[in-house]
């Protein structure tokens, strides 16, 4: 990781689009016949009931339920292996992580959940860009390089990337890098998402940890990948 | 720029994605895919310009300029309020592209024109289009 300082800022125009905690643990068939008890604990929130349809060659366990609040930009998702607390309009980590540790420790309680498979903190952002004649001037919002012989980065003109890599001791970090388009096919943005996982000698009772130490790694990532000319964008400073 | 030249691109990129040759298969991570419904809003948000191409040179902006697009019909609106800048296309980019003409065009005017030819609003125009390049 780089020297730079890791910067606490709120940004005016902050690209996030969506965060979501999800836990996952051994498989608990209890979830699929108690969900009723787990809604009640969260229906005056969360009172929007959605089922998820997946694709029949869609080799996951599907997730059963999607409750969402009024306006859909809160949310949990709840499988017989997981549970997921999801914002498309995030308050700052203190108040999401109260928020995300509010349901998962109430989920975790009703079914008496002990020992978990993983954990992970996903920031989605979405960067609209303009592109320099046909190139995708990505060295304007992220530091990134990609060097190969006669090709560079500076030339691309589109982008995709996902990788995982080990984050530290602790955990990994699943990054999607793409350009993407949108619906009516007149914008151009990035895609960055990114995952901190973690996989290893995890208990329920320390989700708060977890989630602490996710947030600490992805926050520097992002201060860090972000470009000091976007980020001055970011702080409204421009014309 | 065609946009269907974009649409080439990434349909090029998603065949590369979607094949791997016969007798082999992925490993590890083959494709990620997000929340399935984020919504289209990011659309609708301006995007900075960082630099502005003039003949064969690049001039780098001192601050980023936001421009909004938007759509009405066929014709494609780039604008930015406090430069009182307009450019318009057929597409997002030929939007940008007029933008980005227009915007040299009143750089270049309002360093030509000395203060005593200007009063009130192009005045405080002429300060703002001075501070816009980090060099010429």
């Amino acid at each position: 990781m780089s020297n730079k300082t890791t910067i606490n800022e709120i940004y005016e125009n902050a690209p996030l689009e969506e965060v979501v905690f999800e836990v996952r643990f051994p498989g608990e068939p209890s979830v699929a016949c108690n969900i009723d008890k787990f809604f009640e604990t969260i229906r005056i929130k969360f009172n929007q009931v959605l089922v998820t349809i997946k694709a029949p060659d869609q080799l996951q366990i599907p997730e059963l339920y999607r409750f969402e609040s009024e306006d859909s930009k809160q949310g949990i998702i709840v499988g017989i292996n997981k549970v997921a607390y999801f914002t498309k309009k995030y308050p700052g980590f203190k108040i999401f992580k109260d928020e995300a540790l509010d349901v998962i420790q109430s989920f975790g309680k009703l079914f008496k959940l002990d020992k978990l498979n993983r954990t992970g903190l996903r920031y989605i952002n979405i960067i609209p860009f303009t592109r320099e004649e046909t190139i995708l001037p990505i060295r304007n919002y992220l530091n990134i390089e990609v060097n190969l012989p006669l090709i560079s980065s500076s030339k691309f003109n589109s982008l995709n990337m996902a990788f995982v890599s080990k984050a530290n001791e602790e955990g990994n970090i699943t990054t999607q890098i793409r350009t993407i388009l949108s619906q009516d096919k007149t914008r151009e943005a990035i895609l960055l998402d990114f995952d901190y996982s973690k996989d290893a000698n995890l208990v329920i009772n320390k989700v708060n940890n977890y989630l602490e130490e996710s947030h600490g790694y992805t926050k520097e990532l992002f201060e860090n990948i972000i470009t000091d000319e976007y980020k001055k964008f970011m702080r409204g400073e421009m014309v | 720029m065609n946009t269907s030249i974009i649409e080439n691109y990434n349909a090029d990129l998603a065949d590369r994605l979607a094949s791997t040759p016969l007798h082999y298969q992925c490993s590890g991570l083959s494709a990620v895919t997000t929340m399935d419904n984020i919504g289209g809003n990011w659309a609708y948000r301006p995007a900075p310009i960082f630099t502005i191409p003039v003949d064969a040179r690049k001039l780098l902006m001192k601050k980023p300029i936001s421009v909004k697009v938007s759509r009405e019909d066929d014709l494609f609106f780039a604008e930015n309020e406090t430069l009182r800048l307009y450019g318009s296309g057929s597409t997002h980019l030929e939007a940008i592209e007029d933008f980005c003409k227009h915007l040299m065009y009143f750089f270049e005017h309002y360093k030509n024109t000395p203060d005593s030819k200007l009063m009130g609003e192009s005045l405080k125009l002429k300060e703002l289009y001075k501070d816009l390049f980090l060099e010429e």
